[in-house]
This record gives C-alpha cells, sequence and structure tokens, in this order.
C-alpha cells in the first residue's frame, strides 16, 4: 500500500487552497484593473469629448469675437457700405493673419460670396455643406475639406453683407486638441461614404477605424474611440474620432500589480513555511506514535511512549503506554507460563530448550541431565495423581537450596526433572547429579505416608554428545533409560546405544507389520540322531527379511519381540507356519519332528496350551510331531507359573526341551521337576569343545547327569567333525550346527535329506 | 448749466402735440378721411409711408430724427427732398449717427444735445441711419419727390389731410422694400376712410435680427 503522508495532505491541502485564494485574488484585482483601466480610459474619453467639443466651442467663440470685432469696425462697415472690395479684402486678410484663421470670407446680403481673403480662390471657392456646431460657430465643408465656420453679419445698420471666418480641422488643430484632451484625435470627412480627407494626431489614423464607437486594437495598441459628428448633410459628413489609448491607463495599474504579484508571492511563501511547520507539528507527533506502535508490534515493550502535549495526541500517547504495559505485563505472563511448570513453578522442558539453545551457541560446555522416579507409573496407578503432585512439590521444597546457584532446574510433566549445568565438565556434573539424586532420595512426609522414593537420571554432555537442543533432551532420556537402581543410577548417554536404540524402535514398530507385509520366513535345521545317524527332527528357525533393512538377526528382533511384547504374535505365526508344513510333509511321506521354539511370554498366557492343540488339530496333526524349546532364563523367570503350561502341554504329548541350557544358573534340582524330556546345551559351550578345556568338563558331566535323570541331551553349535565324534563319544543324543546343515527351506531340506541319507550313519574321524 | 433730459423730453412731446393740434385743425377744415394700413395678414402695419402724386405740396419744415433711449425716433421719417433734418441727441450719451446709403452718406461724429448741425437730404431715395456706437439704433429716411407722404402709426393709421378730392397715384414704402423705391398702389381715392392691405409679411413687419445669408442659404440644415 502506497502510504500516503498525512503531513504531505496537510501542506498540499492548506497550501493549494492559500494558492487558490491568492490565484483568484490576483484574478480578481488584475480584472478589476483591467476593468478599472478601460473605465478609467473610457471616463477619459468621455471627459475628453467634451472637453474636445468645449474647446471646439471656446475656440469658436474666440474666433467668433474677432469676427464681430471685425464687423462693427466702422471703416470695414464703411467699406461694405460702399462695396469697397479691395479695401475689405485687405481688411479681412487682416484679421486672418491677427486671429490665426485659415481664410476669411465676404458674402453679399445674398449670401454670394465676394471676396476672400485669398483673392486668388474667388469664384473657386464652394461652400457644400453648413451645419451649427454652436451657437454661433458652424462645421463647414468648403472645397471638400472641413472648417470650423464662424460667420458675423456686416451691419449698416441694415445687413450689408456677411464675413466668415473658417479655421480648417486640420492636423495642427488636432494635435492642439490633443495635448488639451490626452486623446488621439482624427478628424474625417467625407462624401458619399467616400473619405475626402482626414486629419490626425497619430500614424494610426491613417487607418480606417470604421467611424464606430467601441473597443479596437490598432498596431497592437488597445484603445477606446468615441466617434463625435460634427456634420450630417447628405452627402457631406465630417465626424471626429477620439480614442483613448488604453495602455496609458493600463500602465498606471502596473506598478500595483507588480506589487500584488511580488505580495501574492511573499504570501505563497510565508504561508508554504507555516504549513510545513503546522503540518509538522501535527504529522511529527503522528509519526513518532506510528513507530512507537510499532517498536510495541515488534515485541519491543522498553522506552515510555509520550508526547509533551496535552491535547488528543498527547491523550493518545497515553492510551498507547497504558497499552504498552498492559501487553508488557501479559506477555510476561505468557512467557512465564510457556517457560514455567503450573505444578511445580519451575522452569519446564521449553525454558531448558531456551537455555540450551543459548548455551550451545554461546560455545560454552555443559551437562544436561534428566531424573525420574522408579516406578513412577505404578506409583501413580497406586496412589493418584494428587499425591504424585504432592510428592513432587515436596521433593522440590526439599531440593530448595541444595542445588548450585548457576544450574538451571526444571520440571516438566511426564519427563520429571531437567538440570542444566553450564559451564561443567561430565565428571563434575555426575557429582552434582548423583547429591541431587541422594537428596530426592531422603525420606519425606506426603500427605500422611513417609516415603523414600528412588530416582533415576541420565546425563549428556555438550559438546560432548551433541550440539542441538532438541538432540540432547532425546539423549538425556535414552540414558535414563539405561539407568538402574543401585549403583547405575546416573547413566551417561552413549552414542552407539543411541543408534541401536533408534534401529530397535524402528524394529518393534516395524516388526508388528511383518507378518502382514510377508516379511517372515521360516527355515529348518536339521537334527541328527548321533545313536542311528538319522535325521528324525528338525529345529524351526524364524527368518525376518525387512523390506528396508534386510534380514534381521533372530538374536536381535526374538529380543525385541520379547521385550515388546510381540513375541505372542510372532509364536502364533510360526505355529501356523510349522503346522501348515508339518501338513505338507505328512501328506508326501516325509516324517520330521519340528521342535519350535517358544517364549516365557507364550508360557505367560494361560490360553498357550489350548491354542497349539486347536492348530494341531485344525491340521489334523498328531502331537508327536511337535516339540517345543523354552529357553533356561524364561523357564527360571517364574518357575511355578511356567510349570502349569509346561505340563498342560506336556498332557497334550507334545515333547519339551530346555534351551540354551547353561546360561540361566538354574539347578538341577529346579530342572528335574519340570516335565521336559530334552537338554539343549549352549551352543557357547559346544563351539570350543574339541580344543578341551572347562567347556569339555562342563558337557561332559551335563550328558552323565542329564542321562542319569532320564533327559535327552541336545547339542548345538556343531561345526567341525572333532566336535561331532567327540559328542558321539560321549553319548551326547542329538547334534545340530553348521556342520551338519545350516537352516534350510523346507524345499532345500527335502534335497539335503535325499542327498545325506545314511550319510551321517557311519561317521568317522578323517 | 443744469441739463435735464426730462425737460427736452418734455418740450419734444409738447411739440409734436401741438403738431398733432394743428393737423386737427386743418382736417377739420377739410374732410380727413380715416386710412388704415396693414400688413399681409391684415395686422395693422407700423412705419409704412404712404405717398400721393399729383397734389399741391403742403409746405411744412422741422423735420427731426431724435435719438432716444437708444432708439431712433422716430423709426421711419418721410422727409422731401432738400429737407433739412435735426438730429438732436435726448439721450445723455454720445452718439455716431451716420448713412451709408447713397442717397444721403453722411456722419455726425460723436455729439450730444443739438450739437450736430442740421443735415440737408438733396436727393430721393431711402437713407439707412445707423449708430456707430449703438449698433442696436436703425433709422430709416425716406427722401421723396411725392408732394404729400405720411407714415403710419401703431395703429397702422395714416393721416393725409386737406387732401383734395379725387382719385391720385399713390404708392407705398416700408423697410422690407430697402434696396427699392416706393411701390405704386395705382390712383386711389383717399377721401374715404379705407384700410390698404400691403405685401409685407408679419416677419418683415417686425425689426427682429435676420438669418445671415449663408443661414438662409444652408436653412435646410436646421
Amino acid at each position: 500500500m502506497r502510504v500516503r503522508y498525512l503531513r504531505t495532505r496537510l501542506i498540499v491541502t492548506s497550501v493549494g487552497l492559500l494558492a487558490l485564494v491568492l490565484v483568484a485574488v490576483f484574478l480578481a484585482v488584475y480584472t478589476s484593473t483591467n476593468f478599472s483601466a478601460k473605465r478609467q480610459a473610457q471616463h477619459q474619453l468621455e471627459v475628453g469629448s467634451k472637453v474636445f467639443s468645449n474647446l471646439l466651442e471656446a475656440r469658436a467663440r474666440e474666433l467668433t469675437n474677432a469676427t464681430q470685432i471685425l464687423v462693427a469696425d466702422f471703416g470695414f462697415r464703411q467699406a461694405v457700405a460702399t462695396g469697397d472690395l479691395p479695401t475689405i479684402r485687405s481688411a479681412l486678410q487682416n484679421q486672418v493673419r491677427r486671429i490665426g484663421a485659415d481664410q476669411a470670407m465676404f458674402f453679399d446680403v445674398q449670401g454670394e460670396l465676394q471676396t476672400s481673403s485669398a483673392a486668388a480662390n474667388v469664384g473657386r471657392v464652394v461652400v457644400e455643406a453648413l451645419q451649427p456646431f454652436s451657437e454661433q460657430a458652424f462645421i463647414a465643408v468648403i472645397d471638400h475639406q472641413p472648417y470650423l465656420l464662424v460667420e458675423a453679419v456686416v451691419r449698416a445698420p441694415v445687413p450689408v453683407g456677411q464675413v466668415a471666418m473658417v479655421f480648417s480641422l486640420d492636423a495642427a488643430l488636432a494635435r492642439e486638441l490633443q495635448k488639451l484632451t490626452g486623446l488621439e484625435i482624427r478628424f474625417v470627412s467625407s462624401l458619399d461614404e467616400e473619405i475626402m480627407s482626414t486629419y490626425s494626431t497619430s500614424p494610426y489614423a491613417q487607418q480606417d477605424m470604421n467611424l464606430q464607437e467601441g473597443t479596437r486594437k490598432l498596431e497592437g495598441e488597445g484603445y477606446l474611440t468615441t466617434v463625435i459628428t460634427l456634420l450630417d448633410q447628405a452627402p457631406y459628413s465630417v465626424s471626429a474620432q477620439l480614442a483613448s489609448p488604453l495602455s496609458e491607463a493600463l500602465a498606471s495599474f502596473d506598478d500595483l500589480k507588480r506589487e500584488l504579484l511580488v505580495i501574492t508571492l511573499i504570501a505563497l511563501l510565508a504561508s508554504s513555511l507555516l504549513a510545513v511547520r503546522l503540518s509538522g507539528s501535527l504529522a511529527r507527533p503522528v509519526t513518532l506514535l506510528a513507530e512507537a506502535a510499532k517498536r510495541i508490534g515488534r515485541g519491543d515493550y522498553t522506552g515510555k511512549v509520550a508526547l509533551a502535549r496535552d491535547d488528543e495526541l498527547g491523550l493518545l500517547a497515553d492510551s498507547i503506554d497504558t497499552m504498552r504495559s498492559g501487553i508488557a505485563e501479559r506477555e510476561e505472563l505468557i512467557a512465564h507460563n510457556a517457560m514455567h511448570d503450573p505444578l511445580t513453578g519451575l522452569p519446564n522442558v521449553s525454558a531448558v530448550r531456551e537455555r540450551l539453545k543459548a548455551a550451545l551457541i554461546s560455545g560454552q560446555q555443559g551437562v544436561l541431565a534428566q531424573c525420574n522416579l522408579v516406578s513412577a507409573e505404578l506409583m501413580t496407578k497406586a496412589r493418584g495423581q494428587d499425591f504424585m503432585d504432592t510428592l513432587v512439590r515436596q521433593s522440590v521444597t526439599h531440593l530448595q537450596g541444595h542445588m548450585p546457584a548457576d544450574s538451571l532446574l526444571a520440571w516438566q510433566p511426564g519427563v520429571g526433572f531437567l538440570l542444566l549445568l553450564e559451564h561443567r565438565d561430565l565428571d563434575e556434573a555426575v557429582v552434582v547429579v548423583d547429591d541431587m539424586l541422594s537428596k530426592l532420595g531422603e525420606k519425606l512426609q506426603v500427605d500422611d505416608i513417609k516415603l523414600r522414593s528412588q530416582w533415576l537420571a541420565g546425563v549428556v554432555s555438550w559438546p560432548l554428545h551433541g550440539s542441538d537442543a532438541h538432540d540432547l533432551l532425546r539423549q538425556a532420556s535414552i540414558a535414563l533409560a539405561d539407568a538402574t537402581p543401585g549403583p547405575e543410577r546416573i547413566a551417561v548417554y552413549q552414542a552407539q546405544r543411541d543408534q541401536a536404540y533408534q534401529r530397535r524402535i524402528r524394529l518393534a514398530r516395524d516388526l508388528r507389520y511383518a507378518a502382514q507385509y510377508k516379511e517372515l520366513s521360516a527355515v529348518y535345521q536339521p537334527k541328527l540322531d548321533l545313536a542311528s545317524g538319522e535325521v528324525r527332527q528338525v529345529e524351526a528357525l524364524m527368518r525376518w527379511n525387512h523390506s528396508e533393512l534386510g534380514p534381521i538377526s533372530p538374536d536381535e528382533f526374538i529380543i525385541l519381540a520379547e521385550q515388546t511384547g510381540s513375541i505372542g504374535m510372532l509364536t502364533q505365526w510360526m505355529m501356523a507356519a510349522v503346522a501348515s508344513q508339518l501338513s505338507n510333509w505328512i501328506d508326501r511321506g516325509i516324517h520330521l519332528q519340528v521342535a519350535m521354539n517358544i517364549s516365557a511370554r507364550d508360557l505367560d498366557d494361560p490360553h498357550f496350551p489350548l491354542r497349539i492343540e486347536r492348530v494341531l488339530q485344525a491340521q489334523e496333526i498328531s502331537t508327536d510331531y511337535l516339540a517345543l524349546e523354552v529357553t533356561e532364563s524364561a523357564v527360571m523367570k517364574d518357575p511355578e507359573r511356567n510349570l502349569s503350561s509346561l505340563r498342560a502341554l506336556r498332557d497334550l504329548g507334545i515333547r519339551l526341551a530346555v534351551d540354551d541350557y547353561g546360561t540361566g544358573y538354574s539347578s538341577l534340582a529346579t530342572l528335574k521337576s519340570l516335565p521336559v524330556q530334552d537338554l539343549k546345551i549352549d551352543k557357547s559351550f559346544v563351539l570350543q569343545l574339541a580344543e578341551g578345556g572347562d567347556d569339555a568338563v562342563i558337557v561332559k558331566s551335563t550328558i552323565e547327569l542329564a542321562h542319569n535323570m532320564g533327559l535327552k541331551v541336545i547339542a548345538e553349535g556343531i561345526e567341525n567333525i572333532h566336535s561331532l565324534n567327540w559328542l558321539k563319544e560321549r553319548h551326547c543324543d542329538v547334534a545340530q550346527g553348521y556342520f551338519i546343515s545350516r537352516p534350510l527351506s523346507p524345499v532345500d531340506l527335502e534335497r539335503w535329506l535325499e542327498d545325506t541319507r545314511g550319510s551321517f550313519g557311519v561317521m568317522e574321524p578323517a | 448749466m443744469l441739463y435735464s433730459p426730462y425737460r427736452r423730453f418734455l418740450a419734444c412731446t409738447l411739440m409734436t402735440a401741438l403738431l398733432a393740434a394743428t393737423q386737427l385743425l386743418l382736417a377739420g377744415r377739410s374732410l380727413a378721411a380715416q386710412i388704415t394700413l396693414t400688413d399681409a395678414t391684415g395686422a395693422p402695419l407700423a412705419n409704412a409711408v404712404l405717398l400721393v402724386d399729383g397734389v399741391p405740396p403742403l409746405t411744412a419744415d422741422g423735420y427731426v430724427m431724435d435719438q432716444i433711449d437708444r432708439q431712433f425716433v422716430p423709426h421711419v421719417l418721410a422727409a422731401p427732398v432738400g429737407a433739412e433734418v435735426d438730429f438732436p441727441n435726448s439721450d445723455d450719451v454720445r452718439h455716431h449717427v451716420y448713412s451709408f446709403s447713397e442717397a444721403k452718406p453722411f456722419e455726425l461724429r460723436l455729439f450730444k444735445g443739438s450739437e450736430a448741425p442740421p443735415v440737408v437730404f438733396d436727393r430721393s431715395g431711402v437713407v439707412v441711419l445707423g449708430c456707430n456706437i449703438h449698433d442696436a439704433m436703425l433709422g430709416y429716411i425716406l427722401i421723396t419727390d411725392s408732394p404729400r407722404f405720411a407714415v403710419s402709426d401703431v395703429q397702422g393709421r395714416v393721416s393725409l389731410p386737406d387732401l383734395p378730392a379725387g382719385k391720385w397715384p399713390v404708392s407705398w414704402w416700408h423697410s422690407s422694400r430697402l434696396q427699392k423705391g416706393p411701390e405704386s398702389l395705382g390712383e386711389l381715392d383717399l377721401g374715404q376712410d379705407q384700410t390698404l392691405s400691403l405685401p409685407v409679411t408679419a416677419a418683415q413687419a417686425k425689426p427682429v435680427p435676420m438669418l445671415s445669408p449663408l443661414q438662409q442659404r444652408f436653412k435646410s440644415g436646421y
């Protein structure tokens, strides 16, 4: 969005308005002065016209008087009365010179010209038109020229003749009148609309003025003109054209206009400066407030917002400041809540994460520890959440004052305590954490109960273990999982453990879908009956070919399945697979007993024997074909409980074996009480059997003891002929191992059985 | 010496009255008919001269052209050829009476009272009188060869006493006929009361200023 600045707008508006007013004033004055000039010119013209007429009349009067004097002269009258023309003419000439007339004429009583001052012209002088101009004066056209004419009758005492004096309406007169009137003057006489002569004061007058009144331009100069008709006797006419130049009138206003222009410009400049200043005083605080609001928007709540004004803007500033402090308080509360645990009032994981990030950025070393209560879940179930909350609160109170001042202790529900120890190496930190666990382990009074609680801790150090806050938190929790009550109550994170952990998590997850994705398969390893040299038994082993990770070792995924509770599902799948295979073989006349591994968890399930039975029945397979192998440790975990399951299975007619014997520290007495028929010696004892040593002694005595208890002995892990012969010599019943055959698919197994029939019957050392 | 124009005026009036009384007496002797002159419109025409020829003249003298109140009195004076006319000045200002008429050009320079000598008019004709000082003064003297003549008064009446009975050649003159002599009316019997209408316009009858000749020429322009 384009910002339309308030300040600019204010300036533009106010200055624009003023400019408009000034322009209007200027135009008004300009127009009115022009008008006034015109009016002045008009006035001058009117006055000039009157003056013109008056002057002409005065001139006429003057001339008339002079003429009267002439005709009153006794001598002249005598000359006239006696018809003395030469005398008359000389008198006329004398008078013409005296009064400056152009010509004097003498007429007899009939009006016929008798003589004139210009004697030579006698007879040619023709008065063509005559019209009164004033009481005593006339305008006459004589010989096509305009004249002012005054006359006087010569009386002796009756009229005996007449004298007329004429004054030419010529340029000289015009100039004289111009001096007095200030107007340009032009005399025009015409005959039948044709101009006969013109006399004027200025060159322009040679142009046709059209004999009209009004304004016109002549040679670039404006004039107001008026026409005074002096004579109008068709076909003759004489007129005076008067022109008042506008330029003179206008010139008188030029100074005024110039001054007005200067004043206008100064006013505009001054007002512009004022507007800039005024708008600045309005816009500047607004800008300040906008900046303050922007600052608040960015989360900067420092700096009081205030304007030293008592108007609305000042009020607005106060309001913004109130808003600023309000937002700051609320945000502080929100931030506190975001970074603190409401139960304990301690910082939460977010706070730790933030602090950790800052510490990581600073490049300092340090240690993060996660502490949690042992068997917190059980306690919660037993005592309730309120109790746990109280316990945690009590523990926090108990810890108070015992933690290093520079440490950060946090509580996060579901995670436990988080302790951030900056600037410390691992050894130092472990001591601090151990002290803390000891403190937490002290007896506490929670509600009405006095108790000791056990706490574990996982410790991770940076930059040793990682440089990412998220990773460090995760690693601490992995380490915590490794901690066990007792001496190992503090576990330090190990990188390899983490990778295995990741793999385990993935496998644990994928294992549940392995059957569904048909990644599971069963292979069979032959078991050689050493006495007969025949293979009557095979052990069914599970294979998991992970779609991405490839074949997964059974050691890895079986343990994982046991830990994660998926083992039951695997056993079921294996059971089904084995049953199906057995059914297949029996149908085809292949009679093999298949041994299958079961876990302790299977034994925990009271319905397990029933399920086995149903599966076999469904395929119409005799229980003789199935053998189950249970590890020693599984049996020993809860011998009494497992016993019922084992008995139930045995009652079904299923052969039972104790697997991995020798790893579980079981007593032979216990073993004796179990309804098992076979004892399977752990391969760790068999592998180096031929080399002699302790293993050979153990195996030998185990075989003897087992035989004494009526148990058959199975040895697995046979990898060479020496081991096989050694076991045969010691009367071990069954042997199993890579030397005989690795686990094979059913097809391969069938071929192997074909190929090797009888080959293991006579075994002699090579 | 104490000069009183008033007394002079009284004397003149008395004299005139005496003269009139004498005429009345004479008229009483023979029958004096009442003759009235009118202008063309029928209005009484004053200062017109009626002249009768063929009758014996009446001897008379004492022709006077007085100047009273800057006017010639009478306005028109008729006198026989050879008559001696006195120009007394009854005003208390000087007059400069002159005439440029062919019949008798003369000049009486700046005179007062009876200083001026009488002027003898020895030719017949019209003599126009003016005063060089007072332009408005205008008077006429008709010098005639006719034995009997009279000037009409304000009422247009003409008195010709003791006229022999019978028809006589009669003519008339008025200042409107300035450049001309008397005009004949034919032979008339003036022994009876009668009114004579003369071809004089009312305008001509009045002694008002005329338009100038030039103005008259361009009268159409008014």
